[in-house]
């Protein structure tokens, strides 16, 4: 009891740590020091369209391909209007061994052919990475939630997605994004089919309003 | 005054300062001159020749050693041509160019001062006419790439040498190093003669131009004030003159100090003609200023053209504007039949063209702030090229426009950027100076204080040293500052690349081996050169270590009255009643979202960053 | 004060400037300082550079038709440089039985023993990491964090699987051994804090069959820092 107590302790110590490793030199005097540099932008529309895998069924693995259209509000808050996604599956050969040994239907829904979203975006973080510390690109994380429609092959269950993803531009008009998300169809509010889903995909955006004068 | 006095003094020391211990009387340089005058390197004499080699042997031998060069297998080409060079006497067929392919290999290997040797040899003999280019286009790439043995090379070599027909831009090459060791030996009128046969185009032609704008600066009056009109005259250009004026007076400005001092170039027919009693107060800086300026345009349209060389894109249109801190004089356009060859001599040396842009942009950057104009002077700061200038000199001198133009906020920002790790050895008590002006700018006087006691921390121990008469180039602090002053920086990073290449022979231990290898020959004779460097950086450094001692005397000065008067304000401040700190202005607020992203500053300095910081700070006087 | 107030005007460029046949003057040093002439790295003073690496989290392995899996792992890492570290882990598996598994037990007779299931993987791994970086939230704070890549030797201790002739029961406890490429991002919470999530497939072979799960892991991680 006492190891565990001194355990939670050393934590709680830690979490208290400082964040910045030696603290910045000017807080205290009176002031604090931004980099303040103009950011990547995203105009109003992006088309998407990304290749991906959803490796989570065990009877089928899926190699897919996405398009999605979103609609950028501001720099905070965009709307993914509608994406859907194909997926090519390639049976693991367990599914037949099921059927043949045991006369048994592997799944009630079947294999998860494609898939249809919409999803509110949240863009809360914005900065830029070093590549071996040479390189410089600058990115943004969001965050997204909204409705999902799933096309199994015997059923057609709603659901809703929720997911991550990090973009890298590559320039004004394109960017790389890596997406994972988790597609949860609820077929007959009875279970949850899970669905988890890793993509890397290229964007072009355009629809770039007037720059805002600020200092 | 006293100021300007010295720095003219000591401009001018520098000027006619040669990199080497022993300089020549003067004469004109490039007169044919007989060649036993220039030093013979050591790379000439292979110690004691071994036996000597048949000719027929010579011939395989040397076959051998291009074929290793063909192959890329440079050590080994070395190792062969080295040999040829110890069993062949001087004169032999294939004596010139095994030195030329022994100085190839080893520039391939990077061992730049080794080559730059036997390219010397090669060039300085002239025994095979063929190898002289070759050699000389050798020695000029690596002139504006790597920290090199200038005084054996620019003044020895070219400043003393009549080459006669060189082929190509090499004669401007020539001409250019001419034109400087003249000028370093007051030779006035050869110097200008010799720029004036520049061709007027590339990288050659820019660095005149500029180095003709700031002679400008340095020739006020006399002989030497003829002489500098009338290579920046020439240099300029009759046509480009008469388009600044017919530009001034477009605009009603033939009454601005500019268009007076064109006027005593050029006549209203548009021909050179100096009229030097027309010249008005001010003239030099005018016209230095204009200088820098077309340099800086002319480059930058250029610059931009030189990525792409096609025929197609190299009869496209191409137009500059000569702006001086932002304020329009004139727009030229190259004619066709000039645009290819003018974008194409850029492209040939590229960096080079964007070093000379970056040095004008920063010499005409600090003319406008002498001139009081900040604000151009900022973004004139803001313009120079990455890489070009010590970026610790821009961000510093930035910080002082914006001080000056009234936005200390940004000054501070720059100010901290200098605490980055790539500044440590930073000389620039300015700093703190500067910090504490602005702390008490807006009434942080505790701040303002601390601004100087860190100044103490930081040169406590070297005033001490100062003060106690410790030889100046032993503190350590005085030293490391003046290695990155002029003259000192130079031979300090030619010392540098020196040491770094001798320590890599360490690398061919194996294939140079032996008591006569080519090792051993080629760490005597780099020790030979950086002991020769060793004594060229203690007189160089000599000269910079006073200039950063009196530098950091008067910055004590300064915080010491900095201080005086920051104890006073704080005095004052104790009997402030409290309801007067609601009259104070809050620091600026950072919006949550918004084009510009905020990254607040924890300790970590990006180097993309450091021109980008801003210092939010609440204003706490009180009106 | 006036004369801090002047820069070093043009009379001070004569010397610095007039006999400098160029600025691209130095080539980059391997010495530990560096000149300003060379070219610097993106980040000067790295704000977390850590060491040693000790961690504890939890995971899952959901892909498999049998069984989901749930990890309670460990490990240890020892980060050589601010790109490369080698790193120790091992996890314990908690199995559950899915809705399928279930029915070939109860409605087919199919003894528990013949399905496969991990119990518990170590793995040696080699993380090169190469993205370092900050994201500004909502321009309040930082966040700091970075994305590698890992690949891993594994070996593992299985239970069950399919029988065969040789081994009517299925195959009862036995070592699996095998690889995993994987992928993972790191965010720091503070200067010996970080939460880092891992994805990696193993790819596990034993006794004839092979083993592809999935693993997903959440870890918090206590560092010593290696600037200090």
């Amino acid at each position: 009891m006492r190891l565990r107590t001194g355990t939670l302790a050393l934590l709680l110590l830690l979490a208290a740590a400082p964040a910045g490793a030696q603290g910045s030199s000017v807080t205290g005097q009176g002031g604090e020091l931004y980099s303040i540099e103009k950011r990547d932008l995203m105009g109003s529309h992006e088309l998407m369209l990304s290749v991906g895998v959803l490796p989570m069924d065990a009877f089928a693995k899926g190699l897919t391909l996405q398009g999605s259209y979103t609609y950028h509000f501001s720099h905070l808050i965009a709307w993914e209007i509608i994406g859907g996604t194909y997926s090519f599956n390639f049976s693991t050969g367990l599914e037949q061994e099921l059927k043949d040994r045991f006369l048994v239907q592997a799944t009630e829904v079947g294999e998860l052919q494609w898939m249809l979203h919409s999803n509110f975006v949240l863009k809360p973080l914005y900065g830029k990475f070093a590549l071996t510390n040479d390189k410089l690109f600058s990115a943004e994380m969001f965050f997204v939630l909204g409705y999902a429609l799933g096309g199994y092959t015997a059923a057609l269950p709603s659901g809703f997605d929720v997911g991550i993803g990090i973009r890298m531009f590559l320039g004004k008009y394109f960017s790389l994004r890596l997406d994972l998300r988790d597609y949860l169809f609820l077929p007959d509010f009875k279970k949850v089919e899970n669905n988890l889903f890793v993509s890397l995909g290229l964007s072009l955006t355009f629809g770039f309003g007037e720059e805002q004068k600020e200092e | 005054m006293v100021r300007i006095a010295m720095l003219l003094a000591l401009g001018l020391s520098l000027l006619a300062a040669p990199a080497r211990a022993a300089d020549p009387p003067p004469k004109p340089a490039a007169a044919p001159a007989p060649k036993a005058d220039a030093p013979k390197p050591e790379a000439a004499k292979p110690e004691a020749p071994e036996k000597m080699m048949s000719e027929n042997a010579a011939a395989k031998l040397f076959a051998r050693a291009k074929d290793a060069f063909g192959r890329n297998r440079f050590a080994e080409a070395a190792t062969l041509c080295w040999r040829f060079l110890q069993r062949n006497k001087p004169g032999v067929e294939k004596y010139e160019s095994a030195q030329f392919f022994l100085a190839s290999s080893l520039e391939k290997l990077g061992f730049i001062h080794a080559s730059v040797e036997y390219y010397y040899q090669v060039a300085n003999n002239r025994q095979s006419p063929e190898l002289l280019p070759r050699a000389l286009r050798q020695l000029e790439a690596i002139s504006l790439a790597h920290p090199f043995d200038e005084g054996m090379v620019l003044r020895d070599l070219l400043g003393d040498t009549d080459f006669g027909e060189l082929p190509g831009d090499l004669s401007d090459f020539a001409y250019y190093w001419q034109a400087m060791t003249n000028l370093e030996r007051k030779l006035e009128g050869w110097s200008t003669e010799r720029f004036l046969k520049i061709s007027r185009k590339g990288y050659y032609f820019y660095t005149a131009l500029y180095v003709n704008a700031i002679r400008l600066l340095a020739s006020p009056k006399g002989d030497a004030r003829k002489e500098a009109l009338t290579a920046f005259a020439e240099l300029f250009g009759a046509l480009d003159l008469g388009s600044a004026l017919d530009s001034l007076r477009r605009r009603g400005e033939a009454d601005s100090k500019l268009a007076y001092a064109l006027r005593a170039l050029v006549t209203d027919e548009g021909a050179i003609q100096l009229r030097l009693d027309k010249l008005p107060k001010g003239w030099e800086i005018e016209l230095a200023m204009l200088g820098l300026a077309r340099v800086a345009a002319e480059t930058d349209a250029l610059l931009t053209r030189a990525k792409e060389t096609d025929e197609e894109a190299l009869g496209l249109p191409l137009a500059y504007s000569v702006a001086i801190g932002g304020m329009p004089i004139y727009t030229r356009a190259i004619p066709f039949e000039d645009r290819g060859g003018a974008i194409r001599a850029v492209a040939a040396r590229f960096a080079g063209v964007r070093a000379i842009r970056g040095k004008s942009l920063h010499s005409l950057s600090r003319l406008l702030y002498e001139q009081k104009q900040y604000a151009a002077a900022y973004n004139t700061l803001g313009a120079i090229p990455k890489n070009t200038e010590l970026s610790s000199e821009i961000l510093l001198e930035r910080a002082w426009s914006k001080y000056r133009s009234g936005d200390p906020h940004r000054a501070m920002g720059l100010l901290y950027a200098l605490d980055a790790p790539v500044y440590k050895a930073l000389f620039a008590p300015e700093k703190y100076v500067l910090r504490g002006l602005i702390y008490r700018r807006f009434c942080h006087f505790r701040a303002a204080k601390l601004a100087a006691r860190r100044f103490r921390v930081e040169y406590a121990k070297t005033l001490r040293a100062i003060r106690e008469g410790e030889a100046l180039e032993e503190v350590d602090k005085v030293r490391e500052a003046a290695l990155r002053r002029a003259p000192a920086l130079k031979v300090h990073l030619f010392a540098r690349s020196l040491r770094q290449e001798r320590a890599a022979l360490d690398k061919y231990e194996d294939e140079w081996g032996g008591g006569k290898g080519l090792r051993a020959h080629l760490r005597h004779l780099y020790l030979q050169k950086l002991e020769q460097t060793k004594a060229d950086l203690g007189r160089a450094l000599e000269i910079s270590a006073k200039e950063v001692a009196e530098d950091m005397l008067d910055a004590e000065e300064q915080v010491n009255l900095l201080e005086y008067e920051d104890g006073q304000a704080i005095f004052q401040r104790l009997s402030e009643s409290a309801s007067l700190s609601q009259a104070r202005k809050r620091a600026a607020k950072v919006p949550v979202s918004s084009e510009r992203v905020y990254y607040k500053f924890g300790g970590e300095y990006w180097t993309d960053e450091l021109p980008s910081y801003k210092f939010n700070i609440e204003d706490r006087c009180v009106d | 004060m006036r004369r801090w107030l002047r820069m070093k005007t043009r009379l001070g460029l004569l010397a610095a400037l007039l006999l400098t046949p160029t600025a691209v003057a130095a080539k980059p040093a391997k010495g530990p300082a560096w000149e300003e002439s060379d070219k610097l790295p993106a980040v000067q003073n790295r704000l977390y550079r850590v060491e040693h690496e000790f961690q504890v989290g939890l995971g899952v392995l959901p892909v498999d038709a049998f069984s989901k899996g749930f990890t309670l792992g460990g490990g240890y890492a020892w980060h050589i440089t601010d790109l490369w570290a080698v790193e120790l882990r091992a996890a314990y598996l908690l199995n559950f039985k899915t809705a399928l598994r279930d029915k070939l037990e109860n409605n087919f007779g199919e003894p528990p023993s013949k399905f496969a299931e991990i119990r518990l993987y170590g793995e040696v791994s080699a993380l090169f990491k190469p993205i370092y970086g900050k994201l500004s939230l909502l321009n309040k704070t930082l966040v700091y964090g970075e994305i590698y890549l890992s690949a891993s030797a594994i070996v593992a201790r299985l239970n069950g699987g399919s029988a065969t002739d040789d081994e009517p029961q299925g195959k009862g406890d036995r070592l699996g051994f095998g690889g995993a490429p994987g992928f993972g991002l790191r965010g720091y919470l503070n200067r010996y804090l970080s939460l880092r999530f891992d994805f990696r497939y193993l790819l596990l072979y034993s006794r004839g069959e092979g083993h592809y799960p999935l693993a997903l892991t959440l870890n918090l991680a206590i560092t010593t820092r290696s600037d200090l």
